[in-house]
């Protein structure tokens, strides 16, 4: 007791009543970084890594304004045009039948999706051979790792003029369908959606199943003795279970509406390769176009357009995202992402 | 008792669960018709393709395809090594510094952890777009069609992050606590306390990972140019195989022969580049899942 009072009093000695208050503040910061200066060391390799690949590259933003040619950025040859960029994409018609390909297209995946993953996950959940559920989620996993610059090949086995289909409709003495002409245009939106469950609805219902793993089987038992049928069961006790996982998928994919997966919408039409010109068109998305202002030798490079377009991209995603994300959370505090 | 085993049983066989059944083996074969058919048609010759069809069974097995592969694409070789260097290498390195960075962040008393939490997660909310990242890339730091684009871009993901700090802080406090009055420094119990106790998380990540790594495509996509073969990964590979078959058979010296099998090489290849490794990936599945469901239930 003595020793810390002769501490304070000591204290009191070497700081004068009349100095600054600023620098003890100063000190207290030194003193609170000096604590955690290892904990900050072993931030720093990811922290410059963040800054330099999502921080610094924001800087390149300002091309969206300029009409760009070559480094450097602020050089006199990249003249600035205001809102040149922006008004190409809300004047060209073209790229409005892009942005409704994308948002459309995007609308339909999570709108069929997300219900139908969380159905067949409870109908899985009622399956009580555990040995063949584990069999079936093997086998819907193997779409999910096939990546789509392979996948495209399986596309052509079922989708050439002498694919699987075209084989079946033939041997019974239908006409064949030639799926990258023009005249097929009205198709895709129902093949892409045939391919999108193929590739990721199975790793869905898994991540969904196994959500419902988690629940307390005890529940389940005490609603099964005081009567509750099996629907009752899936509605009242499992469904508001698997709500929140369900809201965070929700809400990632919203925020990511006007965002595609670029491999499926660049290798399935065979944008590189002979297919019509129309199809092309039909299901250009932003990210391909994107891509193509980029890298196609066939359209004029413009990295000003493409950073335009990837600006409102980001833009329009986040605050997609944001509105979600406050919806659910109105609806429902607990499910809410952010 | 028997009674209550019977009525199990009998329940066992109600409509439902033949309903079940049934959706499940239908979506099953729907999963893998398109793989049946690449399978199927690796082992048929282009002429019976073309007369027949891309069919489920092949109608004669030929291994000419396979054996084509093996005489003459090199490439696929020499991209199998790029592809195992990229994503061990990158697999280490990410696992190395995420968790490194997911330590101090799963640590209470880490006074600037409000600092650095917004930073990571911004990149999550709000990316610049291909583009900008791009001219950084190609004209700034000038790492066009070298190894580093491949692997520096993907190291240290806000989700992987998150999902160790989870799982770190599912480590009780005292173990920490008790080292560091014993004289540990952090760095060292990061080393030879956290690491160790925390064994199936990084193994779960590390899988995710190495599953990012080995199936980027996009990336060489981007930034590999066509023609550098020495850089090509199996994904870029698969991705521009329809030049590179025609290229294997102009290099054997068998363009113009009418024999040449251009679409069963190019299934014979994605089989041979891919579903060793895709194998290993189902094998470690459920690490995959539960790696998925921690990071988006507490993200």
């Amino acid at each position: 007791m003595s020793e810390l009072a002769e501490e304070k009093g000591l204290e009191a000695v070497e700081i004068p009543q009349n100095e600054p208050p600023k620098n003890s503040r100063m000190k207290k910061k030194l003193q609170k970084f000096y604590r955690n200066s290892s904990y900050l060391a072993m931030c720093l390799p990811i922290v410059i890594k963040t800054i330099i690949f999502s921080i610094v590259p924001m800087l390149w933003i300002v091309m969206a304004f300029q009409d760009y040619k070559f480094p450097p950025l602020f050089g006199e040859h990249n003249v600035w045009v205001g809102l040149d960029n922006f008004k190409y994409f809300f004047e060209s018609g073209e790229i409005l039948q892009i942005v409704g390909n994308t948002v459309g297209l995007n609308l339909m995946f999570i709108f069929l999706g997300t219900p139908m993953t969380a159905i067949m996950a409870l109908f899985m959940n009622e399956m009580k051979n555990r040995s063949a559920t584990k069999v079936f989620q093997t086998i819907w996993f193997i779409p999910y790792l096939i990546s789509w610059s392979v996948a495209q090949y399986c596309s052509w086995g079922i989708m050439e003029s002498n694919g699987l289909i075209n084989t079946i409709l033939q041997r019974f003495g239908f006409e064949p369908i030639d799926f990258y002409a023009a005249s097929s245009t009205g198709m895709w939106p129902l093949i892409l959606l045939l391919w999108n469950i193929w590739k990721g609805q199975g790793y869905s219902v898994i991540l969904d199943y196994a959500a419902l793993q988690s629940l307390d089987t005890g529940i389940l038992e005490a609603a099964e003795l005081d009567g509750a049928n099996r629907l009752q069961r899936m509605w009242y006790i499992e469904v508001p279970h698997l709500r929140k996982i369900v809201a965070i998928q929700l809400i990632m994919s919203m925020g990511g509406i006007v965002k595609s997966d670029f491999g499926m919408f660049w290798f399935l039409p065979k944008f590189e390769g002979n297919s019509a010109l129309e199809l092309k068109k039909a299901v250009e998305v932003l990210d391909v176009r994107i891509y193509r202002l980029v890298n196609d030798p066939r359209i004029k490079t413009d990295y000003s357009k493409a950073t335009a377009i990837g600006l409102i991209q980001s833009f329009v995603g986040m605050i997609i995202m944001l509105v979600t994300n406050a919806i659910v959370k109105k609806m429902d505090e607990e499910s809410a992402f952010i | 008792m028997e009674n209550v085993l019977k009525s199990k049983q009998v329940k066992k066989i109600d409509g439902f669960n033949i309903f079940n059944y049934l959706w499940m083996i239908l979506f099953s074969l729907y999963c893998l018709l398109p793989i049946c058919i690449m399978v199927s048609a690796s082992f048929s010759s282009d002429a019976t393709l073309a007369e027949f069809g891309y069919t489920l069974f092949p109608k004669e097995i030929t291994f000419e395809a396979y054996k084509f592969v093996f005489e003459s694409g090199k490439l696929l070789l020499r991209s199998y090594m790029n592809s195992i260097i990229v994503t061990g290498v990158g697999t280490l390195l990410n696992l190395f510094f995420s968790a490194m960075i997911a330590f101090p962040l799963s640590k209470y008393d880490f006074a600037y952890k409000h600092w650095i939490t917004p930073l990571l997660l911004v990149t999550m909310l709000f990316s610049p777009g291909l583009v900008p990242t791009y001219i950084l890339i190609t004209q700034f730091l000038q790492w066009k069609d070298t190894m580093w684009v491949l692997i520096i871009p993907q190291i240290g993901t806000t989700f992987n992050i998150i999902l160790l700090r989870t799982f770190f802080s599912d480590i009780p406090r005292e173990i920490g606590e008790s080292a560091k009055i014993d004289g540990c420094s952090v760095f060292r119990e990061f080393l030879t306390i956290t690491l160790p106790l925390s064994m199936p998380a990084l193994a779960t990540c590390s899988i995710l990972m190495a599953l990012s790594y080995w199936n980027d495509w996009g990336t060489p996509f981007l930034y590999i140019d066509q023609f550098n073969t020495d850089l090509y990964t199996v994904q870029y590979l698969m991705a521009k195989l329809e030049v590179q078959a025609k290229t294997w058979y102009e290099n054997a010296g068998l363009m113009g022969n009418d024999e040449k099998n251009i679409n069963s090489v190019i299934m014979a290849t994605c089989i041979i580049g891919t579903m060793p490794i895709m194998l290993v990936f189902l094998y470690f599945q459920k690490y995959i899942v539960k790696g998925m469901t921690v990071g988006a239930v507490k993200g």
